[in-house]
């Protein structure tokens, strides 16, 4: 898969609709004695990873299950007690133990806030410009992602985050997922303006687009 | 009347440099230059560095919750129509911000020779003070030879 994600933001910033490239994740698991050589913390009420990468657990993992008891939040029932994760992993009685650790996922909630977080970067990106006339941010790089971003003119920005190493294929790909928006979710009569988009038909249309140009790109490359 | 020539060239070319950014790791920008840049922000300078300094840290933190890959995550560059954002973060907190033409190449390494100049002018000096405006000539005299000389200039 080349394609990771895909945001559709209104123009007040906030998400109307999101596709994501499903990667299924077993996770790392391990038998750790006591003390515990990896530095864990409480991050947004999950048990997470923030120093000591090791034997394929790396920073920002979190602990999902521990002896085969999965994990709610930072709390786990072990024999009938509730325990913190951080309390019973700091308690030499329960070691040996097993943990699980499973990488890191966007929850909705968090795509929410990286498209509002997305539209505010935009705006700054322009006013910044030492040119005149500059448009938002059109293509973001980093080691790890390539997004490109195309707003249209009525101020609906499409967002496409894929592998690093993306190709110029994406602009097109963009102006097409513009057009089964226009097809899909506006000529919806049961669609109100700036909402979120639920409808079966554009999710299809969506799915069959990215396929297609992962198949495409497959063979030019 | 030369102005609108040597615009056209650089936009024929689509080579420039436009400005330089550098921020020390509690958000301070130390030095800043521009070359060729054709519209100001609208705001005072010191606005200016705290709106760009905050856009840095949310772009970062952006980029690394939006990504679920392991390793290192490090934002390279963004870019709009007119201009190409180029950024570099040192493990010490240093940033640096260089603008220029989208079209622009070569701009990485002059960010890391930009690098080499401020430890060997700044940070190798014990007389300066790393955490306040760099106020040192040769620093900005290299800068300034450093970028000038280059091919996208």
């Amino acid at each position: 898969m080349s394609i990771y994600q895909v945001f559709v933001i209104n123009r007040a910033g906030s998400l109307i609709y999101d596709w994501d490239g499903k990667e299924d994740s077993v996770g790392v698991e391990k038998t750790f004695s006591y003390p515990l050589d990896i530095v864990l913390d409480v991050l947004d009420q999950k048990v997470t990873v923030v120093f000591g990468e090791r034997d394929g657990i790396f920073l920002r993992y979190t602990v999902c299950a521990i002896n085969g008891i999965s994990v709610q939040g930072s709390q786990v029932v072990i024999n009938g007690r509730e325990w913190s994760v951080m309390d019973y992993l700091s308690d030499e009685a329960n070691f040996p133990v097993i943990v699980r650790f499973m990488p890191p996922t966007i929850s909705t909630n968090e795509k929410i806030i990286l498209s509002s977080t997305f539209h505010s970067l935009f705006t700054i990106a322009a006013q910044l410009s030492p040119i005149p006339r500059s448009s938002g941010i059109e293509v973001l790089t980093t080691t790890q992602f390539k997004l490109h971003c195309f707003q249209s003119t009525s101020g609906v920005k499409f967002v496409v985050v894929g592998v690093a190493g993306m190709s110029g294929a994406v602009e097109g790909l963009l102006r097409r997922i513009y057009e089964l928006y226009a097809d899909y979710a506006l000529k919806n009569p049961f669609y109100s303006m700036d909402m979120p988009i639920r409808c079966q038909r554009f999710d299809d249309a969506i799915k069959n687009l990215i396929e297609k140009h992962d198949k495409h790109n497959m063979v030019t490359v | 009347c030369l102005r609108p020539v040597s615009t056209l060239f650089s936009k024929l070319f689509s080579m420039t440099i436009f400005n330089f950014y550098l921020f020390n790791r509690d958000g301070c920008c130390i030095s800043y230059k521009e070359w060729k840049r054709e519209k100001q922000a609208g705001m005072s300078k010191d606005e200016e560095f705290k709106l760009m300094h905050g856009m840095l840290i949310s772009l970062r933190s952006f980029a690394s919750k939006l990504s679920t890959k392991n390793g290192q995550q490090q934002v390279k560059s963004y870019e709009t129509s007119q201009y190409k954002m180029n950024y570099l973060e040192t493990p010490t907190g240093l940033k640096m911000v260089l603008n220029t033409d989208p079209g622009a190449t070569g701009i990485p390494e002059l960010m890391r020779l930009i690098y080499q100049v401020y430890v060997d002018t700044v940070v190798k000096n014990p007389l300066v003070d790393c955490s306040a405006e760099i106020t040192s000539e040769l620093f900005q005299s290299r800068l300034n030879e450093l970028v000038e000389k280059h091919h996208s200039f």
